[in-house]
């Protein structure tokens, strides 16, 4: 392939916000709907298809064995930990017995998923705390490997029972792992139906047919 | 392809179930026009869920016309089409191009398999495969890559005999989030949830996979992630009902996280028109295809099949 940072008019130097700017004003540009013209709309297509492929071949080279998902906290997903000071994270994880455990979080937050695993990997078995599970779930967790990412969560709860932030990950997956789903309520997957908000109406319908009747449930309302 | 990726139908409303069947029906006919016949056999409604997402993705317009094809010669049915001139049928193209490309390497896979006739079938089908595929990996060169890539990868984790279900879901799940990835062709951003999306997919319908097979599988020693040094065998050498039970437990926890973290990704992205279809299929269809592959008889799966979880 030709060079990519030439397709999208980039000097290789630019961040990747520049190149996302770039990468879609050539998308407004070819964007095969704007071609009424069948011929047009097809040259459209493959200079699309060109586009695509050189900015695919720029991010995947800049992530460079960052093969995770990148939305990770976005969505209210779970495990998404929080951002520390530093005097603040040592006091909360009670110090990495001479492992860098902040510096590993801060990869982890830049998606440098390869480079915290070897540093974690490194890190000889009898000195690995419950932030060393919990981080390392959280590398698993971020590059889609649950059942690992699971079972190294769950062990830091156990070492660390106090701490808020590795409990609050482990609940979401034990509540996942029993079949919720964010935006399902209506499909009554795995989470009741009866929550309050269906209770509360019940209760409110029920109130009217009484009404109705002459008689009253709620008599307030 | 696996055919675990369906609408749980009882729960689709008429006028969702005539667009879901006709998207079936457009689909087919796209692969029959482009790639021939025999390559629209293959077709099964994971591809047609893809197309559906693309199309509420891409907020196209479709209409439907009553057309015969050789599957239902004597009635007419329904079958749906993109109503947009210009960028015409893009997702139905896209799908039917992802179809090939899938189809193409699962036979591929097939002729490594043990059993004669799977091998045979699989023999008898690719030189059908071939041209088309060519065709769909010039028009889609990134995907066919990363297919590719996945499929050889397989085939080491098999070799190698790996007890993980995270990293035996790998390969696939890559897959799909190649072919997701191209639905959000021209938007970075939803390109990498969707991306996500897909691999989450990818992820559960190994998971499936594996359970369903999990009963041959062990009985021809065959490689499945399932199964483990604990699991016992019965004097028939097949496994017993409580190793599999066991292991349908293990697989359906491993599914649950999957698909909630599937969820999550899900609410992001927009569907328009078609949430109600996509909605049935992400939050019904998903786990009653599950639900069937949890159990144990072959009769059993057969009843379990359309019903409510």
């Amino acid at each position: 392939m030709n060079d990519p940072y030439k397709i999208l008019g980039v000097e290789p130097t630019a961040t990747d916000k520049e190149i996302k700017t770039a990468y879609k004003g050539l998308v407004r540009k070819y964007h095969p709907d704007r071609f009424q013209d069948e011929s047009m709309a097809e040259m459209a297509n493959e200079k699309m298809t060109e586009i695509n492929a050189a900015y695919d071949k720029i991010m995947d080279d800049r992530k460079n064995g960052r093969s995770g998902f990148t939305s990770y906290t976005a969505g209210g997903a779970s495990g998404g930990y929080r951002r520390y000071s530093r005097e603040s994270y040592e006091q909360a994880s009670g110090g990495g017995a001479g492992v860098d455990y902040y510096q590993i979080r801060n990869m982890i937050h830049a998606g440098r998923l390869a480079e915290a695993d070897n540093m974690l990997d490194n890190v000889a078995q009898p000195n690995r705390v419950a932030e060393w599970y919990f981080l390392k779930g959280t590398i698993c967790y971020q590059r889609g490997w649950l059942n690992e990412a699971y079972h190294y969560i769950a062990q830091a709860t156990q070492m660390a029972p106090g701490n808020a932030e590795y409990s609050q990950a482990l609940q979401q997956m034990n509540r996942q792992r029993g079949g919720f789903m964010s935006g399902g309520s209506r499909y009554n997957t795995g989470n009741s139906a009866n929550d309050t908000c269906n209770c509360l109406s019940d209760l409110c319908v029920a109130d009217c047919c009484c009404e109705m009747m002459g008689g009253d449930l709620i008599p307030c309302c | 392809m696996f055919g675990y990726v369906k609408a749980y139908r009882p729960w689709l409303r008429v006028c969702e179930l005539d667009l879901y069947k006709g998207v079936y029906c457009g689909l087919c006919k796209t692969i029959t026009e482009r790639s021939g016949f025999v390559s629209s056999l293959l077709l099964s409604y994971d591809i047609v869920f893809l197309t559906i997402a693309a199309l509420g993705y891409d907020k196209s317009a479709v209409a439907a016309e009553k057309r015969r094809c050789p599957l239902h010669p004597i009635k007419k049915t329904p079958c749906v089409y993109c109503r947009q001139a210009g960028a015409e049928n893009a997702a139905f193209e896209y799908a039917a191009d992802a179809a090939i490309m899938l189809d193409y390497h699962k036979l591929r896979d097939d002729l490594h398999d043990k059993g004669f006739k799977k091998r045979l079938a699989a023999a008898a089908m690719l030189p059908f495969f071939a041209k088309p595929y060519k065709q769909a990996a010039a028009r889609q060169p990134y995907i066919s890559q990363q297919i590719e890539q996945a499929m050889a990868f397989q085939r080491e984790i098999e070799d190698m005999n790996i007890r993980s279900v995270d990293a035996a879901a790998e390969p696939t799940a890559r897959m799909m989030k190649a072919v997701f990835r191209g639905v959000c062709r021209y938007d970075p951003d939803d390109r990498e949830v969707m991306g996500e999306f897909g691999y989450l997919l990818g992820r559960f319908v190994y998971i499936c996979d594996a359970l369903d097979d999990l009963k041959d599988d062990f009985k021809k020693r065959a490689y499945n992630p399932l199964v483990t040094k604990s699991t016992a065998m019965t004097t028939a050498g097949e496994i017993t009902r409580e190793s599999f039970e066991h292991a349908a437990e293990y697989a359906r926890r491993s599914a649950y996280l999957t698909l909630g973290q599937l969820a999550d990704r899900y609410v992001q992205l927009n569907f328009g028109d078609m949430q109600p279809i996509t909605d049935n299929v992400v939050y019904m269809g998903l786990k009653s295809s599950l639900e069937a592959a949890a159990k144990f008889d072959k009769k059993e799966k057969k009843d379990t099949k359309g019903k409510r979880i």
